[in-house]
């Protein structure tokens, strides 16, 4: 029996071994390469395309792979932004994943972890943004040549190679203008293309630098896009240098040209634009006229700049001061008893005894100045531009916090594609301008983003985040991000109003058009909604506008200016 | 008792006037409710009342001095002939009147969002007021004419608010806009306002023992 015995426990020891060891081994080469941003460099709050890539030499491993950068900010505190994405990895496997994550302040690294199912991370790595991260949105190049880091009109250029192109427009947030020099756009994927083409319509700028280039470059997906109609590539003297120009039919504006042939060409795309060299100014030492035009141009309507929107909106702020008359008026009557206690104290062989009076007298009259309906609050608000995914998440790209007087209207001007959010904080403290405020709940600010793209009204409010109200291109794509439920919701479409119903907080929904009920202006209607329609018609014929009640169930026929609603307008559409 | 009475009101009425006058400033320097874009091109005001106010303090304390020593010695009467609470009376009516102008203070530093140092600005004030009521009374117990005495009260303000102009820490206007600008920086002006409360403490200490000997002369007389 010892035998056996030393046998058995032999065996149990030499399968524990293998158990471990292969446990152990199962994960043991697993090796995380993580790259972020474009040419390893990265910006603040920008939505930036990560590649992950995973060797795994072990057995299947099924889990998922972890983004997240935890981030302080004086208003949300301590959050962890978290981005994941499940994995199945067989057995000795590689895989690569470029995922959209919403980086925040670059001082903060970002984490990238790879779990296995029972949430044990099983490889790690920590990528520190701080010496990569880059001031200003990205000036982009693509060329099979290459091409320079630095140009004439003083734009810093960061060369990437097509894999590095992002397959959705909002990984491009953070780009302002790509180069295209002596590359083939056909090698992008159709859904690069896609995003690439989405991208410009959004506001971005797209330059092709042709020359003899163009024999590359010919592209059936971009073409119809160019502002010039190719025809051939000829060899043209300019001002005595031989240099293959690009000719054909003009389609767009001439925005510089030399001895009467057009050599920059730009054309307006959706709110971005494209440029056309119809030379190669990095092979032909261009003049610097060439790059002066570049970086003019027609403005592009509705372009993103939100720190002009956001300096804007901050100037517009009123910032409320009790009134002249009220205080002259105050200090009238705090000087009327004055005198009176005066009339009163010189009567009176006791002097010092009565005085004891007058500090009561300037406590009322500093209670009745200091009144908080007289010294009016000041309300801080804050603003995000959201970028949604494929997946239909919304991330808010940045934010702002400002200050704002009650029911005063700001006008901003945001691109279509961009949802306007509006929420109240609950902490409070000293922030911009290090001017003190004090936060009501209560109290929420009229806003109206104009000019024509994007219209939030909120007429008054309860307290609690106000409901974010975001679509996309195409058919109606809502997500109510909000702990409020929005009753009667509509939209206002090509003339048409369709009935939404209500919308449920926090939850996308889709939208067919041709499925949905559509209402009529009835004069059943109570006046208010009526007069809100009449509002909406009276919008651009190519304008959507979408609009909901938050309020009480069952009450919202009768608008009562004592109570307080909330109605979100959105106006969306190219 | 007449007489006393009437010198009673006389305190009263002009603690009521320097009141209105303040209270006037304030409210002229009052901002508007104006958009932050016009209201920063719009030049701020805000700094005249503190030195309007520290202006007009030191003139009605020097009466307050002036007063206290009147020549019918109606205040040495009533507190027989002993300083202590001469003094005391002079010092108290002199506080009174920065104290009823304290519902301004507060309302200029709350709607001005001033910092706390802005307090120590009011101390100052005080500071000020007093030696300038010492130097009303030392003013009043001389043998000089009322109309001298005049011209020299002024004289002697004017001075004192131009010429120090050339040695910022004794000027009160310097002192004033390091303690109420919240963009000072205290810390490098601390030498400065040393300097500016130790010489108001003196001159302080200077008009009271004047005003002291001058008492004393005048007694024996």
């Amino acid at each position: 029996m010892g035998y056996n015995g030393r046998m058995v426990r032999k065996a149990v020891a030499a399968l524990a071994f293998i158990v471990i060891a292969g446990a152990v081994g199962a994960y043991a080469d697993t090796d995380l390469q993580v790259e972020a941003g474009f040419a390893g460099q990265v910006m603040d709050e920008a939505v930036t395309p990560v590649r992950v890539r995973v060797e795994h030499q072990g057995q299947l491993l099924e889990g998922r792979l972890v983004l997240s950068q935890t981030v302080e900010t004086p208003w949300h505190g301590v959050f962890t932004e978290t981005l994941s994405q499940p994995v199945r990895l067989g057995q000795r496997a590689s895989q690569n994943w470029t995922l959209l994550f919403p980086l925040h302040a670059t001082v903060y690294p970002l984490q990238v972890r790879l779990e296995n199912e029972s949430g044990e991370v099983v490889a790690r790595q920590e990528l520190d943004l701080r010496d990569v991260s880059h001031t200003g949105p990205f000036v982009i190049a693509l060329s099979e040549t290459g091409f320079p880091g630095a140009l004439p009109s003083g734009e810093t250029v960061f060369s990437v190679s097509a894999q590095d192109i992002p397959s959705h427009a909002a990984a491009f947030a953070s780009i302002q203008r790509l180069y295209m020099g002596r590359f083939d756009p056909n090698t992008l994927k159709p859904n690069q293309q896609q995003a690439l083409l989405h991208w410009v319509m959004l506001g971005g700028e797209l330059v092709l630098l042709t020359g003899a280039n163009w024999y590359v470059q010919q592209a059936p997906w971009l073409a119809p896009w160019l502002p010039l109609e190719p025809e051939a590539v000829q060899a043209v003297t300019l001002q005595g240098v031989v240099a293959p120009v690009l000719t054909g039919k003009v389609r767009g504006e001439v925005a510089w040209q030399m001895e009467g042939f057009p050599i920059l060409l730009e054309r307006t795309v959706g709110r971005g634009r494209i440029w056309l060299a119809t030379i190669d100014p990095l092979a032909v030492e261009a003049p610097a006229e060439l790059w002066k035009a570049l970086q003019g141009g027609v403005p592009l309507e509705g372009e993103i700049n939100f720190e002009d929107a956001a300096r804007e909106a901050f100037l517009q702020q009123v910032l409320p001061y009790p009134g002249r008359t009220l205080i002259a008026a105050l200090l009238g009557v705090f000087v009327g008893i004055a005198g009176l206690l005066t009339w009163w104290t010189v009567r009176r062989p006791l002097t010092w005894p009565a005085l004891a009076g007058w500090p009561a007298v300037a406590g009322v009259a500093l209670w009745l100045i200091l009144q908080p309906h007289h010294a009016r609050p000041l309300t801080m608000s804050e603003y995000g531009l959201d970028l949604a995914l494929p997946d239909g998440t919304v991330y808010e790209q940045t934010w702002l916090g400002m200050f704002a007087l009650r029911k005063e209207p700001l006008a901003l001007s945001f691109s279509a594609q961009t949802a306007v959010s509006q929420r109240l904080p609950t902490d409070r403290g000293q922030h911009l301008f290090d001017l003190e405020y004090r936060l009501d709940p209560g109290v929420d600010v009229v806003f109206l983003a104009q000019p024509q793209q994007l219209r939030q009204l909120v007429l008054a409010a309860e307290g609690g985040a106000a409901p974010l109200i975001w679509t996309w291109e195409g058919d109606l794509d809502l997500r109510v991000q909000s702990p409020l439920k929005l009753e009667r919701a509509w939209l206002l479409h090509r003339g048409i109003v369709y009935d939404l119903g209500a919308l449920s907080p926090d939850k996308a929904k889709e939208y067919r058009l041709n499925q949905l009920p559509r209402l009529e202006l009835s004069k059943q209607l109570p006046k208010a909604i009526a007069q809100l329609w009449a509002w909406a018609l009276e919008q651009p014929p190519h304008a959507t506008v979408l609009g909901a009640w938050h309020q009480e169930p069952g009450s919202y026929a009768n608008l009562d200016p004592g109570q307080t609603y909330r109605l979100i307008v959105a106006e969306v559409g190219l | 008792m007449k007489r006393l009475v009437a010198v009673d009101s006389l305190f009263f009425s002009w603690s009521q006037s320097f009141l209105f006058l303040s209270g006037l400033v304030l409210v002229a320097v009052l901002p508007g409710s104006l958009p932050i874009r016009a209201a920063a091109t719009t030049p701020s005001m805000a700094a005249f009342f503190p030195y309007f106010t520290s202006v007009l303090l030191c003139i009605y304390a020097t009466n307050f001095g002036q007063v206290h020593g009147d020549p019918q010695r109606l205040w040495r009467l009533q507190y027989s002939k002993r300083l202590g609470p001469y003094l005391i009376s002079l010092v108290l009516r002199v506080s009174l009147l920065l104290a009823l102008t304290l519902p301004l203070w507060v309302v200029f530093f709350e709607l001005f969002h001033l910092r706390w140092t802005a307090w120590l600005s009011l101390v100052y004030l005080w500071l000020q007021a007093q030696v300038w009521g010492g130097f009303g009374l030392w003013l009043s117990l001389t043998p000089y004419a009322d109309i001298t005495q005049f011209k020299i009260k002024y004289v002697l303000l004017i001075a004192y608010f131009g010429l120090t102009l050339f040695t910022p820490p004794f000027n009160p206007f310097f002192t004033l806009q390091v303690l109420l600008d919240p963009n000072s920086e205290i810390g490098a002006s601390a030498v400065h306002l040393l300097l500016g409360l130790t010489g108001a403490l003196g001159c302080m200490a200077l008009t009271g023992f004047a005003a002291v000997r001058q008492w004393r002369k005048v007694d024996a007389l």
